[in-house]
């Protein structure tokens, strides 16, 4: 079963689950957290039990976990009173954080500390990772006013699967986003360059998945055993 | 010249500002009740080059070479909180430039808001803990009320704290508790088994470690409900594997500055309880004279 962590009013993950069969596929949302059947120990044991969708599943069912979410936020945690949202919702990230790394199968992106679906980069970190492999870059940031990054408006994208590469064919932009993945620890990533290709402009861990080859892409790398 | 970010009042702050003083180093303080007034330019590209605008005077952020953060959640400081929504909006985006420079400057930085982001998950935090060699207590973490009761069983007795960073106050589980099992289906909750022994505080300032037992009767010393438990702290020397381990903990979460809560069993076994990336330390320092102010200052001032 592939399991994707994400908002049960998200439309993208629900699109997602519908693609891939219902069967082998399912969200986990910030609602499955607070149902009865969690069981999580540590040291770690790997005969857990998770809710995923509403059922009880043991861990060893789950062979693989997309994560379409930073952090869960006390926002949507409307079956919880106001003045407990923000506690209940730092209660369950914590929780989310600790079960996902404990798992054995393959988490696309794998969280941090810092945030449940990989690094949660700013955009000066993406810039300074990127000049640190020579791909030109840069950022301004000014407050009082917003941050700063230079858009040209027109982008070139590429999307990182594990290994492959999708959207703009440059084989130079592509082995440069490539190398941006491992640094940041990645196996999803949108990297967009200026349309002259001289220019890192920002990335995402969090990639549309709207094209049909980049999702199958990340369906067989969650299949695929760490 | 040293950066300290915060708010002047708070002790480990005074302290660290205090021991700079004492070396002579050149500092300055980004008062954390400057939040609505700073302004802050931040230019990454093959080199970072940053200004912050203060009432006392601009500062070169290219000029710091070492940093000490400790702010509070702006949100909470009341000229903030009071604050109309357009000042709040600004405060936090000045402490997100700052945090932001703070994961990007070459300054030497105690601690990296990334790295001390483990302190935010304790299950999580102890993973990290245990790959280093210490043992952890064992741990559940639950929706479940039958799940729970076989674990009391299998223990005997067990404490609940809460799994996030927030603060909680460690509560043994007593026959009274079951009353409110069925609530555990609201929200995942953490049950450890209970480590009897003697709780030893250990600060790893860079070379140094500082380690202090407390004794106290009570199940969270932070806490004592009476006179008769209020804690006696005195500085120990830790078994030299246990300061080997104390050190790797800190270095694997690349933290510079920790405090780490240890529990020795009557038996003489350590279990590591958790680190605080941004501890308290003036508590400790203030009960057995050790002198961890000046040592943070000696890191940040290290070249």
């Amino acid at each position: 079963m592939i399991v994707v962590v994400a908002s049960i009013h998200d439309a993208r993950a629900l699109r997602i689950v519908a693609e891939w069969g219902s069967k082998s596929a399912a969200v986990l949302s910030a609602e499955d957290l607070c149902m009865p059947g969690w069981v999580f120990r540590v040291p770690i044991d790997p005969h857990t039990t998770a809710v995923i969708g509403g059922q009880k599943i043991p861990g060893e069912r789950i062979s693989g976990i997309l994560t379409l979410r930073p952090c869960i936020f006390p926002e949507e945690l409307q079956d919880t009173q106001a003045a407990h949202r923000t506690y209940v919702a730092a209660e369950l990230n914590a929780f989310l954080l600790a079960w996902l790394t404990a798992q054995s199968s393959r988490v696309v992106n794998r969280p941090t500390a810092c945030c449940l679906a990989g690094p949660n980069w700013r955009p000066e970190q993406w810039t300074q990772a990127a000049a640190r492999l020579d791909i030109p870059a840069r950022t301004w940031r000014h407050i009082p006013s917003h941050n700063c990054i230079p858009n040209d408006g027109e982008t070139l994208e590429v999307i990182t699967v594990g290994e492959q590469c999708f959207g703009c064919g440059d084989s130079g932009l592509r082995e440069k986003s490539l190398k941006l993945a491992q640094a940041a620890g990645v196996e999803l990533l949108s990297v967009r360059f200026s349309v002259d290709r001289t220019r890192f402009v920002s990335a995402s861990a969090w990639p549309s998945l709207t094209d049909p080859a980049v999702l199958e892409a990340v369906r067989q790398r969650l299949e695929t055993p760490r | 010249m040293i950066l300290v970010w915060g708010v002047q009042r708070d002790p480990p702050v005074a302290a660290v500002t205090a021991a700079l003083v004492r070396r002579g180093q050149t500092m300055a303080f980004v008062d954390q009740l400057d939040v609505l007034t700073a302004e802050m330019d931040l230019y990454v590209d093959g080199d970072l080059r940053g200004r912050l605008q203060l009432p006392t005077g601009e500062l070169d952020l290219a000029r710091i070479t070492g940093v000490y953060i400790r702010p509070y959640e702006t949100s909470r400081l009341p000229a903030v909180a009071e604050a109309p929504p357009a000042r709040q909006a600004r405060a936090a985006a000045l402490d997100e430039a700052l945090l932001c420079w703070s994961e990007v400057t070459p300054a030497r930085v105690v601690n990296r808001p990334a790295a001390m982001a483990s302190n935010h998950s304790k299950p999580y935090q102890s993973a990290l803990i245990q790959a280093q060699g210490f043992d952890v207590p064992e741990t559940l973490i639950t929706t479940d009320r039958d799940a729970l009761e076989a674990f009391w069983e299998e223990h005997g007795e067990i404490v609940y704290k809460s799994i996030s960073g927030i603060r909680s106050i460690v509560t043994r589980v007593t026959p009274s508790h079951r009353q409110r099992f069925n609530d555990l289906a609201n929200c995942p909750t953490q049950f450890q088994r209970w480590i009897p022994g003697r709780d030893i505080r250990v600060h790893v300032s860079g070379d140094d470690v500082f380690a202090c037992e407390i004794k106290s009767s009570a199940t969270d010393y932070r806490y004592p409900r009476e006179e008769e438990e209020a804690p006696e702290i005195r500085t120990i020397e830790l078994p030299l594997d246990i300061d080997d381990r104390c050190r790797r903990v800190v270095a694997s979460m690349s933290l510079l500055l920790a405090g780490i809560d240890l529990r020795r069993t009557p038996d003489g076994h350590w279990f590591c309880l958790e680190v605080n990336p941004s501890p308290g330390f003036t508590y400790y320092e203030s009960a057995t004279g050790q002198p961890i102010a000046d040592s943070i200052a000696c890191v940040l001032s290290a070249r």
